[in-house]
C-alpha cells in the first residue's frame, strides 16, 4: 500500500519544481483562459435579456466557476507517458514499489498547488467586480469540491488510459489535443451545456464530459440540487470505476510489452 | 534571393524526409483536426440556435471567421510552431552557436528550417469552411478572393511576428516551452467578431493580441465587408510587428553569449 509519507514527500517536490519554472506556469495559464473570453461574449449577448434561464450574473457564476474547474483539472499526462516511454524515464519509475501513477499525479497536484494563488484572486475579483456573489452560494461549496475532486480523477485516467497509446505508437501526443478539444467543447466551457440544444444534451449525457467541468460548476451555483447531486456523484463513480477498470487492464497489456529504451 | 528559395526548397525536402519516417501519425493527427473542426462548427451551430447574431455577424459570416482560423492554425502547426519552438531547444543546449556562423541569416534559418508541409489536410478543411461561408452569403467573387488572399498574408505576417517576438524571450528566460499557448489563444479569441466584445476587451483584442487583424479583417474581405480604414490598418500593423520582431532578434544575438561560456 502506497504509504502517506511517500506523497507527501513527492508533492513537496513537485511543488518545489512548479514553483521554479514560474514563468512557464503563467503562460500555461493564458490557455486556461477560454471560459473568461466566453464569459465576455455571453455577457454582452445577455445584455437583451436572459438567454435560456441564464442571465448575466449567472454567466458570469457559471464561467468563473468554470475558469475555476478547469484551471484546477488540466493533465499534461499524456505528454510525460509519451516522454516516459520514448526516452525511457519510465523504467526507474517501475522499480520503485510505487505505481507510477502517483508519480504523474503527484506532479499535477504540485502544479495545481502553485496556481491556486493565482486563480483563487481572479475568480474573488471576476465575481465582486461583477457583482454576482451571494454568501448562499457557499452552502454548495462542499458538494461543489466533492465533484470537482471526482472529475480531476475522471479526468486524469481518462488521460491515463488514452496516454497508453504512448506504448504501441509514437504519436500519443496527436490524441492529446482531441480530448482537450472535447473537453473544451463539449465540457460546457465555450457552452453552458445546459443551453446546448435538447438532442444534442441527451446526448453528451451518456458521455463523462457533462460531468468533469459542467456538473461540479453547476452544484456551485446552484443550477442543480437534492437528489439531483447525489445523482450526479453516482454517474461520476460510475465512470470512474469503469475507466479505472479499462486502465487497469491496458496498462498490464502495455507494460508486457514494453522494453525499455536502451535494453 | 535565388539561393534562398533552393535552401528553403532543401529545408522543406529534409523536413518531409523526417516525417515521412513517422507516417504512423498522419491518420491520428487527421483524424484529430477533422474532430475538432466538426465540433467547432456543431457549437457555433448549436450557439445561434439561441442568438440571432453574435457581435452583428450572422451564422454564415462566422462561418467563413472559422474557416480562417483554421487556416491560420494550420500554418502555425506546419511551420511557425516546427520553426519557432525549436528556438527555446536551440538556446538550452547552447546548439545556437552553429545556427550562428552559418552564411545565412539567423533569423531566415529559424523562420524556414522545419516545414512540415505534408498535411495538407487542415488547409482544405479551411479553405472548404471559409468557401462555404462566402457562397451563403453570396460573396463569390474575384475582388473579395484578392483581398481575402492579401489580408491572409497579412494575418500571417503579424502570427509569425509575434511568435518570433515571444520565442526570442527565450534568450533571456530560458525556459519557455509554452510560448505557443499565447498563439494558440488567437483561435479560440479570434473565433468571434471583436464586436461580440465589450469595448474594453476590444481595444485588447485589436492592439494587444491582434485577432481583429488576424482573423476579423481577412473575414470581412472575404465577405466584401471591408472598411478602408480596418484595411489599412491591418496592413499598417503588420508591417510595424514585422519590423519590430525582426529588431527584438536582433538585438537578443547581439547580447547571446554562449550557453557555455
Amino acid at each position: 500500500m502506497t504509504s502517506w509519507r511517500t506523497i507527501r514527500a513527492l508533492l513537496a517536490l513537485n511543488y518545489g519544481i512548479s514553483l521554479q519554472y514560474r514563468a512557464q506556469g503563467v503562460l500555461w495559464m493564458i490557455n486556461g483562459t477560454v471560459p473568461l473570453i466566453m464569459m465576455l461574449i455571453w455577457l454582452q449577448l445577455a445584455k437583451g435579456g436572459s438567454i435560456g434561464g441564464y442571465d448575466a450574473t449567472t454567466f458570469v457564476q457559471y464561467f468563473l466557476f468554470m475558469f475555476l474547474a478547469r484551471q484546477s483539472t488540466p493533465t499534461w499526462v499524456i505528454y510525460l507517458m509519451d516522454r516516459g516511454v520514448k526516452n525511457g524515464e519510465l523504467t526507474p519509475y517501475l522499480l520503485q514499489p510505487l505505481h507510477p501513477v502517483w508519480h504523474y499525479a503527484s506532479q499535477h497536484w504540485g502544479e495545481l498547488m502553485a496556481r491556486l494563488p493565482i486563480i483563487l484572486p481572479i475568480l474573488a475579483v471576476g465575481l465582486t467586480i461583477a457583482d454576482a456573489w451571494s454568501w448562499s452560494l457557499l452552502a454548495h461549496l462542499p458538494a461543489f469540491l466533492l465533484g470537482l475532486a471526482m472529475a480531476w480523477v475522471i479526468n486524469f485516467i481518462v488521460h491515463m488510459t488514452v496516454g497508453l497509446i504512448a506504448f504501441w505508437s509514437d504519436n500519443a501526443l496527436g490524441y492529446d489535443t482531441v480530448i482537450y478539444q472535447l473537453y473544451i467543447m463539449l465540457g460546457g466551457v465555450v457552452i453552458p451545456v445546459e443551453l446546448f440544444p435538447e438532442t444534442m444534451q441527451r446526448v453528451l449525457a451518456w458521455t463523462p464530459f457533462p460531468y468533469v467541468l459542467d456538473f461540479p460548476v453547476r452544484v456551485m451555483i446552484g443550477r442543480i440540487e437534492g437528489v439531483d447531486i447525489l445523482a450526479g456523484f453516482a454517474i461520476q463513480l460510475f465512470w470512474i470505476a469503469a475507466i479505472g477498470a479499462l486502465f487497469n487492464w491496458g496498462w498490464r497489456k502495455s507494460l508486457r510489452q514494453y522494453s525499455a529504451a536502451g535494453a | 534571393m535565388k539561393r534562398y528559395f533552393r535552401l528553403i526548397a532543401l529545408f522543406i525536402r529534409a523536413t518531409v524526409q523526417v516525417q515521412l519516417e513517422y507516417r504512423s501519425g498522419a491518420v491520428g493527427r487527421m483524424i484529430a483536426n477533422l474532430l475538432s473542426t466538426a465540433t467547432t462548427i456543431l457549437l457555433l451551430w448549436a450557439m445561434f440556435q439561441r442568438v440571432e447574431s453574435v457581435g452583428g455577424w450572422s451564422f454564415d459570416q462566422v462561418l467563413v471567421l472559422i474557416g480562417i482560423v483554421t487556416t491560420i492554425d494550420y500554418v502555425v502547426e506546419v511551420w511557425l510552431y516546427p520553426s519557432l519552438s525549436k528556438i527555446t531547444t536551440y538556446v538550452q543546449r547552447g546548439e545556437f552557436d552553429v545556427l550562428l556562423v552559418k552564411p545565412v541569416p539567423s533569423q531566415f534559418l529559424v523562420t524556414f528550417r522545419y516545414l512540415q508541409v505534408l498535411d495538407i489536410f487542415g488547409l482544405a478543411a479551411g479553405l472548404a469552411i471559409i468557401g462555404t461561408g462566402m457562397y451563403r452569403t453570396d460573396s463569390i467573387e474575384p475582388l473579395n478572393f484578392l483581398l481575402l488572399a492579401l489580408f491572409l498574408i497579412a494575418a500571417l505576417v503579424i502570427i509569425y511576428s509575434l511568435y518570433l517576438a515571444l520565442s526570442t524571450l527565450a534568450f533571456w528566460f530560458t525556459r519557455i516551452e509554452e510560448v505557443a499557448s499565447m498563439i494558440w489563444l488567437h483561435s479560440t479569441a479570434g473565433s468571434f467578431p471583436v464586436t461580440a466584445y465589450p469595448p474594453w476587451a476590444r481595444l485588447l483584442f485589436t492592439f494587444v493580441l491582434p485577432v481583429a487583424f488576424v482573423t476579423n479583417v481577412p473575414a470581412q474581405a472575404a465577405t466584401g465587408r471591408l472598411s478602408l480604414e480596418w484595411g489599412l490598418g491591418a496592413l499598417a500593423f503588420a508591417a510595424f510587428a514585422l519590423c519590430g520582431a525582426t529588431l527584438l532578434w536582433n538585438l537578443a544575438i547581439r547580447n547571446y553569449s554562449s550557453a557555455s561560456s
